[in-house]
């Protein structure tokens, strides 16, 4: 019975030696070269994401292009991301919500093969609403920040007379 | 040497993490023995009926058990006879989740691949335990009659130091060496593999994926736990789901262990058909999930880290000093490991003695000679109190999830802490220590999900997104902080991104 053991640890050895033949030869010291791969067109805010959809939508159109699967294959990702790229400003949970809800109906029909060019445009409308409440909270916080530091100047005698010519 | 160094520890960190587990199992199985008995316990895994397949199935996924805590009380149903199917069902399907771990499940970008697991791993079960109540048929219990007999007569005081006596003598014995044996595997690996030699084994693009895992998986051991953080990366850079099966199902589900007990149990030949049926089995499953269950909307990482534990911990040129070994083996164990590991401890003191003064089990007083005193000094049949404590076991089980998943605001609080401890690191180049913070402050953001989802029964859309999205740059982090040489201007960049998200974070969670 003993020697039947060892046979199946054995298998067990050979098993998982065979199995990772691959990886025995990938060990590394560093892991400088596994950082994540940024696709190209990752939008870098939502109105980047709407107007990268509206320019692919555009390529879509009959004779404008002829990689029509790689196209589309970028529209649903680009669907797909929209939640993801919202959510990382600083909107309201409620201003989010109706593009995450868009975002997931819309890529469900788009995996179906349906043709949906009039609901990706109201998903860009969304898009390009929640851009401009990034770029008026932006402005807020760099005219809060200016204030603050004519206040700070304003306080400090030597930098307001250094200003002085 | 550093190959051979590496391996220890890894078999070391295995045994420490399945501590816990093992002093339960240990439990059960001398509940089962003298509070249950050989009939209750038949009757509680089904019997010879055609539901006792199910039945262990779901015994096993609510008790807190991994793949080296369940052979003692595989042992302890082998020997009463259990139904040899309903015996693998459990032995499969007990390491595989349990309440813990289920909840931890519901902070993948997928919850209903959690649920999707749980039921192929029912069929996977149920089809395995049929072909091994055909293969291992004639097989019977070992215990005699007598010995039954003897061990339900045994009442009060005498009952409780059996049970201790049994405990004791398994871990030094029998069960202990099994636990030893399971980390063989993890030896082995940790051996052969070198530091992150895994870390782009499972792309979900890799028609070899599940195979792949599938062969790494075997002699892996892995608690519950562990298994579903490892989903969770999985998930998150968007590997092969194929291999996430067949990691979870052979992974969690068998160790060296588990073979080695069913070879001398059953013979080469009816265990050699039943891995062969469990390995086909869970390759179909794992294929024919790969393509459906691919997380969308994730950009493939190219690579995951979540396997690093399976390799080796120390790089080929490290130097091997005793502060690099003791840095390297700490590193996975916390504190539940520490008290598993004194528990166990203690107990294996105790086994040592009654082993060396050969302690027996004392000799029965049978029911009809006890002489009931008082009007309320009632005899409560055993089965009574042995279903209460399997039935509080798992009561404990489930509550503990509260303990585990605490209040959002507790939670908070941790995070708040990890990510001072964090940040303060990275932006001052203490890599280790960094990488330490951001883990903990990892675990604690899920435990915040799981938390709010048990107290208000739903996980809004947007609050997964934002611990989605923190997790995300808390892995850039992580591999900005693993460039050589240090780069602390691009380190910078990503500490703005998590100080700019944390306001929100909170706001998510809070409202």
């Amino acid at each position: 019975m003993i020697r039947n053991e060892w046979i199946a640890i054995s298998f067990l050895c050979i098993t998982a030696a065979l199995g990772c033949g691959k990886g025995a030869t990938a060990g590394r010291d560093s892991l400088h070269e596994l950082d994540h791969v940024i696709p190209e067109h990752w939008p870098s805010d939502p109105g980047d994401a709407a107007n990268k959809l509206r320019e692919r939508l555009r390529q879509l159109e009959p004779g404008k292009s002829d990689q029509l699967n790689s196209t589309e294959r970028e529209i649903l990702e680009l669907v797909q991301w929209a939640p993801e790229i919202c959510a990382d400003t600083d909107i309201e949970e409620a201003t989010w919500l109706p593009v995450y809800e868009a975002s997931e109906k819309l890529a469900k029909r788009l995996l179906g093969d349906e043709v949906v060019g009039d609901e990706i445009e109201t998903l860009c409308r969304l898009l390009d609403d929640v851009q401009k409440i990034v770029d008026t909270q932006e402005m807020e916080i760099a005219r809060e920040a200016e204030d603050e530091l004519g206040n700070l100047d304003a306080s400090n005698p030597e930098i307001a007379n250094e200003e002085q010519p | 040497m550093v190959e051979i160094v590496g391996g220890f520890i890894r078999a070391g960190q295995g045994f420490a993490a399945a501590a816990a587990t093992l002093m339960v199992g240990l439990l059960i199985a001398a509940l089962f023995r003298y509070y249950l008995g050989p009939a209750n316990t038949k009757r509680l895994f089904g019997g010879e009926s055609l539901r006792s397949l199910p039945q262990s199935w779901l015994l096993g996924m609510l008790l807190p058990v991994c793949s080296i805590g369940v052979i003692p009380i595989l042992r302890e149903l082998k020997r009463i006879g259990v139904r040899p199917g309903a015996l693998t069902a459990f032995a499969l399907s007990a390491p595989l989740f349990n309440p813990l771990s289920l909840l931890y499940g519901l902070t993948l970008s997928r919850p209903i691949v959690v649920i999707a697991f749980a039921l192929l791993s029912l069929l996977v079960v149920t089809i395995l335990g049929l072909v091994w109540d055909r293969v291992a048929r004639g097989h019977k219990a070992i215990s005699s009659l007598e010995s039954e007999a003897e061990e339900e007569g045994i009442i009060g005081i005498g009952r409780l130091w059996a049970v201790a006596l049994m405990i004791g003598r398994e871990l030094i014995g029998p069960s202990g060496a099994y636990a030893v044996v399971a980390t063989v595997g993890l030896f082995v690996l940790g051996s052969v593999l070198p530091h992150g030699a895994l870390q782009a084994s499972v792309e979900q693009n890799d028609t070899w994926a599940p195979a792949t895992m599938a062969a790494v998986a075997i002699p892996v051991y892995a608690t519950p736990m562990l298994t579903i953080s490892q989903l969770g990366m999985m998930f998150q850079h968007a590997n092969a789901p194929g291999a996430a099966l067949a990691l979870l199902l052979l992974g969690t589900g068998v160790n060296v262990a588990t073979l080695v007990w069913m070879t001398k149990n059953f013979g080469l030949r009816a265990t050699s058909i039943w891995f062969v049926a469990l390995v086909g089995l869970v390759l179909s499953c794992s294929y024919a999930v790969n393509r459906p269950l691919l997380p969308v909307g994730v950009e493939p990482a190219g690579h995951t880290h979540a396997f690093d534990i399976y390799t080796n911990p120390l790089i080929a040129s490290a130097d091997l000093g005793w502060r690099d070994f003791w840095s390297a083996f700490t590193r996975g164990i916390g504190l539940s490991e520490v008290v598993g590991l004194v528990g166990l401890g203690v107990i294996g003191l105790f086994g040592l003695i009654i082993r060396f003064w050969r302690v027996e089990v004392p000799v029965a007083d049978s029911v009809a000679q006890v002489t009931v005193r008082h009007r309320f000094d009632v005899i409560v049949p055993a089965p009574v109190l042995g279903g209460v404590l399997i039935v509080g076991l798992i009561a404990l089980s489930v509550v503990s999830s509260f303990a585990y998943y605490p209040e959002a605001s507790e939670s908070l609080e941790e995070i708040r802490v990890a990510r001072v401890e964090a940040l303060t690191a990275a932006t001052s180049g203490n890599i280790d220590h960094a990488k330490q913070w951001i883990e903990v402050w990892d675990q604690w953001s899920r435990r915040l999900e799981v938390g709010v989802f048990l107290r208000t029964g739903e996980l809004r859309p947007y609050q997964r997104m934002q611990g989605y999205l923190l997790r995300k740059k808390l892995e850039s982090l992580e591999h900005e902080l693993e460039h050589d040489p240090f780069e602390p201007e691009e380190v910078r960049s990503v500490v703005q991104q998590l100080l700019r998200m944390q306001g929100r974070y909170i706001r998510a969670f809070r409202e």
